[in-house]
């Protein structure tokens, strides 16, 4: 009887890591990083209301509101080269990666025009905590998008020949994660420096 | 894995672009909400965009329960204490 339950039981789809465990390991670090980031940002606020608002008065909507939904076309265009790898289509998987670079570029042109602008304006790390929290966030954020456009740039390079595939997903499957956290770690920098005020 | 639907992934791509759209209206208008109620509503819809892209983008549905677990538990935690700190 119980034998033949178990045969008439589904198997549960099997869990899968998507992309490489290491890879995973240094996301989850980084996620912690920005994690504290994010609360030590928090407390200095809670402290310091006036201060905080009144910087982010300075702050227009319009840049950061378009570089969320440029990241957010960046991850769409990663899940969709996978999934077109995964078909073994080829091209329109490259496709899609070099759409994915054309949205990350996107993104760092307006933070470059943004942080230009400030700059130009004599704000430096140095002139208050708001701006110090700002520029330290928004800069490493900054920097994590090159990276990730690196690892992207390098994932359409080695496509050219077929090394992705129909199982063969590890490497582009790891790219994704990163953009994917990329993407995610800004939903929460744009909600917390940007827009609660 | 399981790889989503080409209509599905657009979809998740629109409803995650309205929620920016969403927030980013609901700043400019400036609402008068509240004490810090509109800083923990633009905050409650990172979260949830957080959890669209965890769940979606990232393919965490299909991941092993540890792995699901400690990514959503971070945005949980970080969202969660951001928005205490506004009350």
């Amino acid at each position: 009887m119980n034998g033949q339950s178990l045969e008439l039981t589904a198997a549960p789809p099997a869990r899968h890591i998507p992309g490489d465990l290491a890879m995973w390991c240094f996301i989850l670090a980084e996620l912690a990083v920005f994690g504290v980031f994010f609360l030590v940002y928090g407390v200095y606020r809670r402290q310091q209301p006036a201060l905080f608002a009144e910087g982010q008065s300075h702050l227009a909507l319009l840049l950061p509101t378009l570089n969320t939904l440029l990241l957010i076309a960046g991850s769409a265009c990663m899940v969709a080269a996978v999934k077109r790898f995964a078909l073994d289509r080829q091209a329109a998987a490259r496709r899609a990666l070099l759409l994915a670079m054309v949205f990350g570029s996107g993104f760092l042109l307006c933070k470059l025009y943004e942080l230009a602008g400030k700059f130009m304006a004599g704000i430096s790390l140095s002139s208050n905590d708001f701006w110090m929290f700002y520029l330290s966030l928004t800069v490493f954020h900054f920097l994590h998008v090159v990276l990730g456009m690196v690892i992207v740039a390098a994932v359409w390079w080695m496509a050219r020949d077929g090394r992705y595939g129909p199982g063969r997903l590890d490497g582009v499957e790891t790219a994704a994660a990163y953009w994917h956290m990329v993407d995610l770690v800004w939903l929460v920098l744009f909600a917390l420096v940007y827009v609660a005020r | 894995m399981n790889y989503p639907a080409s209509s599905r992934l657009w979809l998740w791509w629109l409803w995650l672009s309205g929620l920016t759209l969403l927030a980013a209206l609901l700043a400019e208008q400036g609402l008068s909400l509240g004490q810090g109620a509109l800083a923990r509503l633009v905050l409650l819809l990172a979260w949830v965009k957080g959890v669209t892209v965890i769940e979606h983008y990232m393919g965490l549905r299909h991941a092993p329960r540890w792995l699901r677990l400690v990514v959503h538990g971070w945005l949980l935690l970080v969202t969660g204490l951001l928005m205490m700190s506004f009350c």
